[in-house]
């Protein structure tokens, strides 16, 4: 790898020396320090994987063997109040699954045989199976795993590590997204609201270029001394105009940094055939390249596009087939990879969609939406892999034990960074601000990490 | 239409709504008749010019708070400049507009002037959900948008009332027969033919059927979040969890749409190349009906419904069609979102007239004025505006005239305090769109080709993105000059964003837009520092000072400043860009002041 170089060495090489001082201030400036945490960080960065759309918890980690049995039966009557976004659920039956679970790794957890490669990380993964929360609506429920609240206007998970941990690097942006098309809720969903518009997810074009334009148009003396002409022009106090000087310096600092980072085809041979080939597999081993760089925080939203989403209201078992095998061997890649490098320590991997589906019938194949109780994983920043934490009741339906509430996800996510989700707060409207609304606790913070705090 | 799912028998009356949702519909702001607001009285009654300062003032002075200093005339003038032409003032407009600042003239001017269609059409087109392809599949190219687009630019010149703006749109067709050389008739219902649809599939399948439903589908969800502000499409596959729409409702509203086909037109000679015919919104000689469709899915046809508007925001069940009505079933949607009656309309169309004004809306999700919307920040300001419209004609440009006479416009865009959300007491600091940043470096680079109407453009595009896309086809026009439009013209293909607007949050183009995002990211510098379109047009720049001042570098300084930022430049300003000058060439500095934030930024 050939790093950019730094600042010292920039001045260096420029030969324009003392005349060139000026701008080093100009740079340092906006290289945005590491924040000291709250407490003793186990994870630096974070991959979130996300499946659009809601996985399964039934077929992928979270085996029903009795829905398997009162298969074709109608639901329980306890389950009969449960509100779901099409259907009734007192009129539907049970579906068990159709795939088959192996026991794996060291634990003898159980993981979906549609998830061949990931079957081999079952020591490195962490399986979250009472993840819920209350939004049985796409868009709400987008926004709330994100941002800790139903309705837009409110900051991003990333935008919130950003803010409260700042860069790493200062040549990337501290926050990036990937896609596979356009998304439901609208890119708002990692978006900064009202933190510094600095800390707003970038997100790559899913074809084409990742950043296009990268190419610098003129000499880097040259560009340096216009965007230091224009902080002289635009000494304004106005938040998003500061913020947009920064992106330009962002962006000048990436013309060197970002080609680099992206280029996967400078990853050997071997590296790439254990993400595979597909675009999911590329964008996994781009995030690791991003993390490796000290991009803060790297989401990769798989099943955008319609038709590929992971919102299996019909065919259930025939998508899901399709889609696990399309993200199978990237995911499983990710954690590979991040390990032979030491990378995995360091770096939290979470796995997770932003709902699960229902154990009952959506007409014959189909499953409807349910937030009340869906499985997610996490590797890695200091997860004890082999474990499976909490569960459904019988069927799938509802979180039962060590229930984990989207705010008390996103509190241990906090803590597993180092960050008090009390703390991390800002004021607005005379209103503290915090991720975590007010709630949110990290119960299983022990359980997940073997330590005590 | 398909023989199978005529079979299908007739679905009659559907339950109820339920109760809990119709008492919250009751007592739901927006389905409330217009109140006409009393006046309220405040304090500070010299700083009030109209009756909009009274209700923003009000709330200032309750919160404690104090509406920002007037801005000066040069910022004015830049203001209103791009809010109403979306282009900037011209050294000569502002010399005039300093030495006698007659505002209100000013704005009756800038009011008549052909470039105010182009600013407020290409707002309307993004509710419109404007785009010049199909999208999906194979991407047709839609000749017949472009005169949709025309029509629409025509028509905010023409400040025809609202209502009948929204009147041709739905059924020009049906009100206008005979008049068959004019663009109400002909082109005003395009607004129902250059939806994400396309009769077509990837591989060259025909597939009526899903044709059928997705035009009846686009048509149902457009006109419901365009001109009213409901978001009718979950009542598609379940009855609206918050909204009073039931999913009988929504399929006996597609039906309005099921006698309405596209007639394609014959291709006119030379153009035979294209992929498609001009679509026009024609009849049927038989009444048709939409199919109700169990959660909304094709797959499962249940039987067929009636025609019929929505229940709660009608007076009622509609009556039974007489033979032949079938051929006026639009003109019933017109009318009635048209009627004075609907307190939708009119709230809907203040509110977005507001936003375009100030960038931010009263109501900030100015596409759902339903239970999940966002209540307004100012109730009565917005039935203030909304019943001013009415009792002006629907004139937008009255409408326009007032606002921008208030003393709320002329506030300064800075204030001591932060800024709050909901809190009005400054103009606020907004980034120019992705089209009027385009528009802004073609006018100040003297390169702008003002040409307008016709045929929608291609400029030029890295053949990376091209080739990057499946079907895209993207061919660049062979004259510079011809590319070099108002961004409104350029070609927005669906499966193709034209990637400089894409990156400055341009418009989404599937469905209505009503606010777009405004992000500030890396990319965006980089497209314009690197960009080779903004590189060429701050070189046209530079070519331009020269041509206009020679080599005196002062007075090319002055120029720059008046063309770029509609300003005189301040002594310091001078001082720094003739520091910078002494360090790199004068078409560096060109560009970097089009990078600038003040060449983006509107306060």
């Amino acid at each position: 790898m050939q790093p950019f170089m730094n600042r010292r060495e920039m001045l260096k090489h420029s030969g324009l020396g003392c005349g060139l001082l000026a701008l080093h201030g100009l740079m340092a400036e906006s290289a945005p320090a590491a924040s000291q945490p709250h407490f003793p960080a186990t994870a630096k960065n974070v991959i979130w994987l996300f499946m659009h759309g809601g996985p399964s918890q039934m077929d992928t980690f979270d085996p029903k063997p009795l829905l398997k049995e009162l298969h074709g039966q109608q639901a329980p009557a306890s389950f009969h109040d449960i509100q779901t976004s099409f259907t009734d659920v007192k009129k539907q039956k049970l579906l068990g699954s159709e795939f088959g679970f192996s026991k794996c790794g060291a634990s003898g957890m159980k993981i979906s045989d549609g998830f061949r490669h990931m079957q081999n990380h079952a020591d490195d993964i962490a399986v979250l199976r009472s993840l819920h929360h209350e939004d049985f609506n796409h868009n709400p429920a987008l926004w709330v795993m994100n941002s800790g609240h139903n309705r837009a206007g409110r900051p991003s998970m990333g935008s919130w590590l950003s803010y409260g941990l700042g860069h790493e690097a200062n040549n990337l942006p501290g926050f990036v997204v990937m896609t596979d098309g356009a998304m439901k809720a609208g890119g708002g969903i990692w978006g900064n609201a009202f933190l510094p518009a600095s800390h707003q997810g970038t997100k790559l074009n899913a074809s084409g270029p990742p950043i296009p334009n990268v190419k610098p148009s003129m000499a880097s003396q040259q560009q340096l001394k216009m965007l230091r002409y224009m902080k002289q022009l635009d000494a304004g106090t106005n938040p998003e105009l500061e913020a947009r000087i920064k992106s330009y310096e962002l962006a000048f600092q990436m013309q060197a940094s970002a080609p680099e980072a992206l280029d996967i085809h400078t990853e050997s041979k071997a590296t790439r055939k254990l993400y595979g080939d597909n675009q999911f597999s590329q964008q996994c081993l781009m995030a690791r390249r991003l993390v490796e760089r000290g991009v803060r925080m790297v989401q990769v939203y798989n099943g955008c596009s319609s038709g590929d989403e992971w919102d299996t209201h019909h065919n259930n078992f025939k998508r899901h087939r399709k889609l696990m095998r399309n993200v199978d061997q990237g995911c499983a890649g990710l954690l590979a990879d991040l390990k032979s490098r030491g990378m995995l320590e360091d770096t939290l991997v979470i796995w997770s969609g932003e709902f699960g589906r229902t154990p009952t019938t959506e007409k014959s194949h189909g499953r409807d939406h349910n937030p009340y109780g869906f499985c997610g994983w996490m590797a890695g920043g200091g997860v004890q892999g082999g474990q499976v934490i909490g569960s459904t009741d019988e069927i799938g339906f509802r979180a039962t034990e060590d229930k984990v509430h989207v705010h008390d996800f996103h509190s241990t996510i906090l803590k597993l960074m180092g960050l008090d989700h009390e703390e991390l707060s800002v004021d607005q409207n005379g209103l503290e601000m915090r991720l975590t609304d007010l709630h949110g606790h990290h119960d299983i913070y022990g359980k997940l990490t073997g330590r005590t705090s | 239409m398909v023989q199978a799912q005529r079979a299908l028998p007739f679905l009659e009356e559907g339950p109820q709504l339920k109760t809990k949702i119709l008492e919250k519909a009751d007592a739901h702001w927006a389905f409330q008749p217009l109140a006409n607001p009393t006046l309220p009285e405040v304090k500070q009654k010299s700083w009030v010019k109209n009756p909009i300062d009274l209700f923003i003032l009000r709330k200032l002075e309750k919160a404690g708070r104090a509406p920002a200093e007037p801005a000066d005339s040069h910022s004015l003038l830049r203001r209103a400049h791009f809010d109403l032409l979306g282009l900037p003032p011209d050294p000569e407009s502002i010399e005039k507009f300093v030495q006698n600042p007659d505002w209100p003239n000013l704005i009756k001017e800038l009011l008549a002037s052909p470039h105010y269609g182009e600013r407020y059409g290409r707002h309307w087109l993004d509710v419109a959900r404007y785009a010049d392809s199909s999208g999906y599949g194979r991407d047709y190219f839609f000749p017949h948008a472009a005169h949709y687009r025309d029509y629409v630019i025509r028509s905010m010149n023409e400040d025809k009332p609202f209502t009948s703006f929204v009147r041709e749109q739905v059924a020009g067709d049906i009100l206008y027969p005979e008049d068959k050389a004019t663009d109400r008739r002909r082109y005003a219902t395009g607004f129902y033919t250059i939806g994400a649809v396309y009769p077509v599939s990837a591989n060259g399948i025909k597939r009526p059927k899903r044709f059928e439903y997705d035009r009846l589908t686009d048509a149902a969800d457009v006109t419901g979040e365009a001109f009213l502000g409901l978001s009718f499409a979950c009542a598609r596959c379940h009855d609206h969890k918050y909204d009073p729409i039931t999913q009988r409702d929504y399929f006996a509203f597609q039906s309005l749409f099921a006698s309405s086909t596209f007639k394609e037109m014959p291709i006119e000679k030379g153009k035979e190349k294209l992929q498609i015919k001009d679509y026009l919104l024609e009849h049927t000689a038989a009444a048709e009906h939409a199919t109700f469709f169990e959660r909304g899915e094709l797959n499962l046809p249940v039987g067929r419904m009636r025609p019929g508007l929505p229940v709660y925001f009608s007076t009622g069940k509609t009556p039974a069609e007489k033979p032949g009505d079938h051929k006026k079933r639009r003109l019933q949607v017109a009318n009635w979102i048209a009627s004075g009656e609907n307190p939708l309309t009119a709230r809907v169309i203040a509110n977005r007239v507001w936003q375009w004004h100030f960038g931010e809306a009263l109501v900030t999700t100015p596409n759902d004025f339903g239970l999940e919307g966002e209540p307004p920040s100012h109730p009565e300001l917005l039935d203030y505006l909304a019943t001013y419209l009415i009792e002006n004609d629907w004139s937008l440009k009255t409408l326009h005239l007032h606002v921008m006479s208030s003393s709320t416009y002329h506030m300064s865009s800075a204030h001591a305090e932060p800024a709050t959300t909901g809190v009005i007491d400054r103009f606020p600091t907004t980034r120019m769109q992705a089209e009027t940043i385009w528009d802004n470096m073609l006018a100040v680079s003297g390169k702008l080709n003002g040409k307008m109407y016709g045929r929608s453009v291609f400029p030029p595009v890295s053949d990376d993105l091209v080739q990057s896309k499946r079907n895209a086809s993207w061919e660049t026009e062979k004259k510079e000059r011809d590319w070099m439009r108002r961004g409104i013209y350029v070609a927005i293909k669906r499966s193709m964003h034209f990637p400089f607007f894409d990156a400055f949050n341009g418009t989404n183009s599937t469905s209505s837009v009503g606010q777009r995002e405004s992000t500030v990211v890396s990319p965006q510098a980089l497209a314009m520092m690197n960009g080779e379109i903004p590189r060429k047009l701050s070189n046209a720049f530079h070519q331009r000072l020269v041509r206009e001042c020679g080599d005196d570098k002062e007075k090319i300084i002055v120029r720059a400043w008046l063309l770029a930022y509609g300003r005189p430049v301040t002594e310091k300003e001078k001082q720094v860009t003739l520091e910078f000058l002494s360090e790199v060439d004068m078409k560096t500095w060109c560009h970097a002041l089009f990078n600038s934030n003040e060449f983006v930024y509107l306060r």
